[in-house]
């Protein structure tokens, strides 16, 4: 070959490869964006020159790819780190103790609250159990089985116990929560603990403050029926006439007193009934009663009205047939006073009262039939509430404490009985009641 | 005579027990405290007791009660609890007492009723 021809080939490769060596100098620094000016005539190198092109295009490509992986990387690790920052200052600054524990019953995060409980920096507990951080027997066994309990079942707990804290003895609440991953397997559980002092302490006192009202309620009420109980004696006696004969105005004056006298005295019963019913400190003491004497008794305590009313009051019973029933006596009385009480008040003039007793198989059946105002049909599902007076009955009448038939109604329930009320407004009530023969005292 | 040993402080009532019962036909001694009950009882033979509950001089009813029923001498005396207190019933007829009667929820009449129906039969 020409030697000449050699050198302007020579020439030529190198004047091509030289377009080539800058962009390669630049991608050693790792700059690729210079690209490759093709010559204008197609030769033996454009192929060349097109594949480099080729390849440096796909490396912009992919580097660019990468360049935004990592900065979308960077963007969602900085968002963690933020918000861990969060967490660590809401955990750091909760009042309340944060601990995360793992299924070795190891602290594994604990937040500072609980140096300002135990006087312990927090970093004494990372990496031990409450066993091992000498926790106190009984409470250890109860925190314990709690922690184990809510990894085994998943079930979130929520205990209550008293830690010796450096203020002394106070109340805890601790809500012990799982904690699942994405598998959905509970590696750690966390604890967030409360003091709940005050609040046991208000809590404490209210009920105090509860009690100490119903005693003096009760103590009151009691207090009322001695000058109650003797006013009533001492007119029972002067009702007796004989060294006592008055004229009939005075003897009418003193009969008011005696009825007055006794509505208070029944006013005091209903008062301490329904606390009692209330507080759920209903004493039962079952003893062999006979009905009949407690309603003639009954019936006796309502005379002054049933004789203004002029009403025609009858027992219907077989007296050889109806045997004693063990109940108590005291509510048997209350219940009877009140089912007559409402027969006799909302009860027409010259109207009737009949107190029928029948003996069935297991039960005694009372039933209280009067041909008063009735109770409205709407309203009858509402009679035995608490304070509810029907709607008639308040038109009617202003006295009434809407208490009677709510006391009624909880005695019968106690005793495992029924009642039932059939009504026909403007024309009269019946209620029945059914008493087992042996009513259980409850312990 | 009939004789009866009431044990009450309220002196409104004691007058009424007097009169109710001493016209009934009983012989009746009256007494403010369990220890004045007990001095009486050692020469005053009752046929019956009615005791108050809530009694001043340290002791109330029950104390006396339990004392009597323990005593030989004492224990086979009746003893009627009279009281405004509701809830005791079950403590008293367990610590002894013959009859528990609620003062203000009874017509007067019908304590004496009882009185004399208790003792009549008993043929003193």
């Amino acid at each position: 070959m020409d030697t000449n021809a050699l050198e302007e080939y020579k020439k030529f490769v190198k004047k091509r490869l030289a377009a080539l060596t800058m962009v390669f100098e630049k991608a050693a620094v790792g700059d690729f964006e210079n690209d490759i000016v093709l010559p204008q005539e197609e030769d033996e190198f454009t192929q060349l020159y097109v594949g480099m092109q080729v390849m440096l295009e796909v490396i912009r490509e992919q580097l660019g790819e990468l360049t935004d992986e990592i900065g979308h990387r960077r963007t969602i690790e900085e968002i963690l780190r933020r918000r861990e920052m969060e967490f660590k200052a809401l955990a750091e600054n909760a009042p309340d103790v944060i601990v995360r524990f793992d299924r070795n019953l190891r602290h594994v995060y604990i937040n500072s609250a609980v140096e300002r409980v135990t006087g312990k920096p927090a970093k004494e507990f990372i990496g031990k159990t409450n066993k091992e951080l000498g926790m106190a027997k009984d409470l250890l066994d109860y925190w314990d089985s709690t922690i184990t309990h809510v990894f085994t079942s998943g079930e979130a707990c929520t205990i209550q116990y008293m830690f010796p804290s450096i203020d002394g003895s106070r109340h805890y609440e601790s809500r012990i929560v799982p904690e699942y991953d994405e598998k959905g397997t509970i590696e750690y559980v966390l604890a967030i603990t409360h003091d709940i002092t005050d609040l046991k302490r208000a809590q404490e006192e209210l009920q105090l403050i509860d009690r100490k009202k119903t005693e003096f309620l009760s103590f009151i009420a009691h207090q009322l029926r001695t000058p109650l109980g003797n006013i009533r004696w001492s007119i029972e006696l002067l009702l007796k006439g004989g060294k006592y004969a008055v004229p009939q105005p005075v003897l009418e004056k003193l009969q008011g007193i005696h009825e007055s006298n006794l509505r208070m005295i029944f006013l005091v019963n209903d008062l301490l009934d329904v606390m009692r019913i209330d507080e759920h400190k209903v004493t039962e003491n079952s003893e062999p009663t006979d009905i009949l004497s407690i309603i003639e008794q009954a019936i006796k305590d309502l005379q002054y009205e049933i004789k203004r009313k002029a009403l025609v009051v009858k027992v219907e019973a077989q007296p050889d047939l109806i045997e004693p029933i063990m109940i108590d006596q005291r509510q048997c009385r209350d219940v009877m006073h009140h089912l007559l009480s409402n027969a006799v008040q909302y009860n027409k003039i010259g109207g009737s009262v009949t107190v029928g007793v029948v003996k069935k198989e297991n039960s005694l059946e009372i039933v209280f039939r009067d041909t008063g105002i009735g109770i409205p049909p709407a309203e009858q599902h509402r009679i035995f509430e608490k304070f509810f007076r029907t709607s008639r009955a308040l038109m009617n009448d202003t006295q009434g404490t809407g208490l009677g038939l709510y006391i009624v109604k909880s005695y019968v329930d106690r005793w495992k009985g029924s009642i039932q009320a059939h009504s026909v407004e403007g024309e009269g009530t019946t209620i029945t009641v059914s008493v087992p023969l042996s009513v259980n005292a409850e312990a | 005579m009939k004789k009866i040993l009431i044990v009450e402080d309220d002196m409104q009532l004691q007058q009424l027990y007097q009169e109710s019962l001493v016209a009934a036909g009983f012989e009746v001694v009256m007494t403010e405290t369990a220890r004045e009950a007990l001095t009486h009882l050692k020469s005053f033979h009752p046929n019956l007791i009615i005791l108050d509950i809530m009694l001043p001089g340290g002791q109330n009813g029950f104390d006396f009660l339990e004392q009597i029923k323990r005593a030989e001498e004492y224990k086979s005396i009746p003893v009627w609890v009279l009281t405004n207190l509701d809830s005791e019933r079950k403590t008293a007829l367990s610590i002894g007492a013959a009859e528990y009667i609620e003062k203000a929820n009874t017509p007067i009449e019908e304590v004496v009723k009882k009185v004399v129906a208790y003792l009549k039969p008993l043929g003193f």
